[in-house]
C-alpha cells in the first residue's frame, strides 16, 4: 500500500480525534426550540401515501366482463385504424443513437421552470411553469418526450414525462427518495431510475406508460447508468460494501430485466478509480477518468465486450484530464484539462479548459471556449445531435456558452440561466 | 424501546420521543458541523436549524429506518446553506513553488491534532465538507455527493484534491516547525 492510500486510510480515526464528539451546551435549548414548533401534517407529503412497494408492485388487471370487451375490441379497431393514419402523418425519427439533426435544447431555471429553447435564434419559451420546482429536462433518443424531475419534498422528486411540446404532461413515478439518475431506454419506452430505497441507491426500470415498475435486487449502491443501444445490457457503475473489508468499487453490465449481472473489470477499493463513465454511441466503449497518484485524474477507454482497458495519452497532458464525453459519432472526447497542481503549497483553485481530441488518444487537442477557473465542479456538457457544436454550462459562473468543437473562444448565450439542459436529436 | 419506534412515536408528535432520539445524535452531528464550518457559532446555528426542521418534517419521512441518513443529511444541508450564505470565503492563494518533500514522502510524517486542524481550516468550506461527510460521518460518496448536490465525478476530484491539499499543508507545516526546532537548537 503506497503512502497516499495510507493517509486516506488513517483519516477517519485523526479526524475523530479532532472533533471531540460531545453533547453541546446547546441541546436544551434547541429541544425548547423544537417543542415551541408545530409539525408539518403528514399528508402535507402526498407522495408520502405511494411508498416504493406500491408504485413498483405490477398492476394487476382486474377481471373484464364479456359485453366490455366486445366494446372494446371496437374501440381497439378503430383505435387502429386511426393510428395507421396517425403514423403516416408522423415526422421522421432519429435513430437513438449516432449524429443527429439539431433541435431545440430544453433548459430548466433556477426558479424550477422548463423552457425551450431555439439555439440559433436564442428564442425561448416556456413549456412547463407553476409553484413547483422542475429540474433536469432530457429528451427521448427519437427527441419526441422529455423527462424532468419535480420535487415534491426533501429530497424527494417525482418523475414526470411530456411531449416535446410540453404536451401530455403526466407522472410516470411517485416520490422517490435521493433519487439521483435517470436515463431514457433507447426504444424511448422505458427509462433506468436510480433512486435510494431500503438503504440503497437502487436501479429500477419504469414503463413510460406508467405501468409496472421492476426495481433490480443488485445489492449495491448503483450510481451511474447508461443504456448500451443494443436495447439489452445497462452499463452501470457503482459501490458495494464487502463484509467488514469495506467498499469496493467498480463497472458492471446487467440486463434490465435483473439477470446476466457482471463486473467489467476488477472492482477496487479506491472511490476515485471510476469516475464520469460514458459511454460512446455504439456501446462498445466506455470511457471514463482515474484518479492515479502523480499523475492525477486521466482519461481511460474501456472496450466492454473484450475488456481491453487502456490510459489514453493526448496531446499537450499536463494536468488533471477529467469528466470525458463522446461525440456522437463516437470519433473524439470532450474532457476537461486541469492546470496542474503539483508543487504548489496550498492547492488553490487553479483553473481548467474544455478540449475536443480524437477518441483514442493522441491529437489534436483542440482547446474550446474560454478558460474558466477551477472550483472542482467543472462545467455541464453537451454535444450537438450533429456533433459540431458543445453546449457548455460552467458551474462556477452559471454562463453558457456555445463552443464550436474546432476550436476558438465560442460564443456566451443568453437564455435563462440553466442548471441542466438536454438537445433535441431529429432525423437528418 | 428501539429507534424505529421512537421515530415512529416522535412522527406522531410525541417530542419526549424525539428528545431521545435527538440525544443520540445530536453529539457527532455537532462535531461534523464545527469540523465543516470551523465555528462554534456558525455550527450551533446550522445543528439547530437542521433539528428544527427535522422535527417540523417528521411527519413526512416515509421510512423510518432511515431516520438516521435523513437527519444526518439535514444538519449538513443546513452547514452548507450556511456557507451560502456567509458567501464564498476569500481563497487562500500561495502560489509559490513548493520546495518540501515529494507527495509521495508526505504520509510518513507523524499527523497531529494541530497539523489536521490547520490542513482542514485551510481548504475552501465546501471542499472540507466533502472530507467530513466522508471520513467522519462515514457516507458513501455517492451520498455526500447528493447531499451536497454535485455530480459524484465532481465529489471524487474534490475529495482527492483535498486530501493532496492537506498532505502537502501538513508536510509544509512539519517542515517549518522542523526548521524552527533546527534553528532554535543553534541559536
Amino acid at each position: 500500500m503506497t503512502d497516499f492510500y495510507r493517509f486516506e486510510r488513517e483519516l477517519p480515526e485523526l479526524i475523530t480525534d479532532l472533533a471531540a464528539a460531545q453533547v453541546p451546551d446547546y441541546f436544551d435549548d434547541l429541544l425548547q426550540r423544537t417543542a415551541r414548533t408545530r409539525q408539518r401534517p403528514a399528508w402535507s407529503s402526498l407522495e408520502r401515501w405511494l411508498p416504493m412497494g406500491v408504485v413498483a408492485r405490477p398492476v394487476l388487471a382486474p377481471p373484464v366482463p364479456w359485453r366490455s370487451i366486445a366494446i372494446l375490441a371496437i374501440l381497439a379497431l378503430i383505435a387502429a385504424a386511426g393510428a395507421v393514419i396517425f403514423v403516416g402523418s408522423r415526422p421522421r425519427l432519429p435513430e437513438p443513437f449516432g449524429p443527429a439533426a439539431n433541435g431545440s435544447v430544453l433548459v430548466s431555471t433556477v426558479d424550477g421552470d422548463i423552457y425551450l429553447v431555439d439555439p440559433v435564434l436564442g428564442a425561448s419559451k416556456p413549456i412547463v411553469v407553476g409553484p413547483e420546482t422542475d429540474v433536469a429536462p432530457t429528451f427521448s433518443r427519437d427527441g419526441s418526450m422529455f423527462m424532468f424531475l419535480r420535487h415534491v419534498d426533501t429530497n424527494m422528486d417525482a418523475v414526470y414525462v411530456a411531449n416535446s411540446d410540453g404536451s401530455r404532461l403526466r407522472q410516470i413515478l411517485g416520490g422517490q427518495f435521493d433519487l439521483s439518475r435517470f436515463e431514457w431506454s433507447p426504444s424511448g419506452t422505458q427509462a433506468a431510475v436510480v433512486s435510494m430505497i431500503n438503504g440503497l441507491h437502487a436501479l429500477s426500470i419504469v414503463n413510460i406508460d406508467g405501468t409496472a415498475s421492476t426495481t433490480l435486487d443488485l445489492g449495491m449502491n448503483v450510481v451511474e447508468v447508461r443504456w448500451r443501444p443494443n436495447r439489452t445490457e445497462l452499463v452501470f457503475s457503482a459501490e458495494k460494501r464487502e463484509g467488514t473489508a469495506g467498499l469496493s468499487y467498480g463497472f458492471y453490465v446487467v440486463h434490465p430485466d435483473g439477470t446476466g449481472l457482471r463486473p467489467l473489470l476488477p472492482v477496487t477499493t479506491s472511490t476515485t478509480d471510476w469516475m464520469s463513465p460514458t459511454l460512446s454511441p455504439d456501446g462498445v466503449r466506455l470511457a471514463y477518468a482515474r484518479w492515479e497518484p502523480v499523475l492525477e485524474g486521466r482519461i481511460r477507454l474501456l472496450e466492454i465486450d473484450t475488456g481491453l482497458d487502456r490510459r489514453l495519452e493526448f496531446e499537450g497532458a499536463a494536468g488533471p484530464e477529467l469528466h470525458p464525453l463522446f461525440s456522437p459519432d463516437g470519433s473524439q472526447l470532450l474532457f476537461e484539462r486541469y492546470s496542474p497542481t503539483e508543487g504548489y503549497r496550498v492547492v488553490v483553485p487553479p483553473d481548467y479548459q474544455l478540449v475536443v481530441a480524437p477518441a483514442e488518444g493522441g491529437g489534436p487537442a483542440v482547446a474550446i471556449g474560454p478558460r474558466e477557473p477551477d472550483f472542482m465542479e467543472g462545467a455541464w456538457t453537451s454535444f450537438s445531435p450533429d456533433g459540431t457544436k458543445v453546449l457548455a454550462t460552467y458551474q462556477s459562473d452559471k454562463s453558457t456558452w456555445l463552443l464550436d468543437v474546432t476550436g476558438g473562444q465560442g460564443q456566451r448565450v443568453s437564455w435563462p440561466t440553466f442548471a441542466e439542459g438536454s438537445w433535441q436529436r431529429l432525423a437528418r | 424501546m428501539d429507534q424505529r419506534e421512537l421515530v415512529e412515536r416522535a412522527k406522531r408528535g410525541d417530542h419526549d420521543a424525539f428528545a431521545l432520539l435527538a440525544g443520540a445524535f445530536v453529539a457527532r452531528l455537532d462535531a461534523a458541523a464545527r469540523l465543516i464550518l470551523r465555528d462554534h457559532e456558525l455550527a450551533r446555528d446550522a445543528v439547530q436549524e437542521g433539528f428544527i426542521r427535522a422535527w417540523r418534517n417528521l411527519p413526512t419521512l416515509r421510512d423510518p429506518d432511515r431516520f438516521e441518513a435523513w437527519l444526518r443529511r439535514l444538519i449538513v444541508r443546513s452547514c452548507i446553506d450556511s456557507l451560502r450564505r456567509q458567501g464564498r470565503r476569500p481563497i487562500e492563494v500561495e502560489l509559490s513553488p513548493f520546495d518540501g518533500p515529494a507527495i509521495a514522502d508526505i504520509a510518513s510524517v507523524v499527523v497531529d491534532r494541530e497539523l489536521l486542524d490547520s490542513a482542514l481550516r485551510r481548504l475552501d468550506p465546501e471542499w472540507r465538507a466533502i472530507v467530513v461527510l466522508h471520513y467522519y460521518l462515514g457516507m458513501p460518496l455517492s451520498e455526500a455527493a447528493t447531499t451536497l448536490g454535485i455530480p459524484l465525478g465532481t465529489a471524487k476530484s474534490r475529495l482527492h484534491r483535498s486530501l493532496s491539499a492537506m498532505r502537502i499543508t501538513i508536510a509544509d507545516d512539519t517542515n517549518s516547525d522542523l526548521s524552527q526546532a533546527v534553528r532554535g537548537q543553534y541559536a
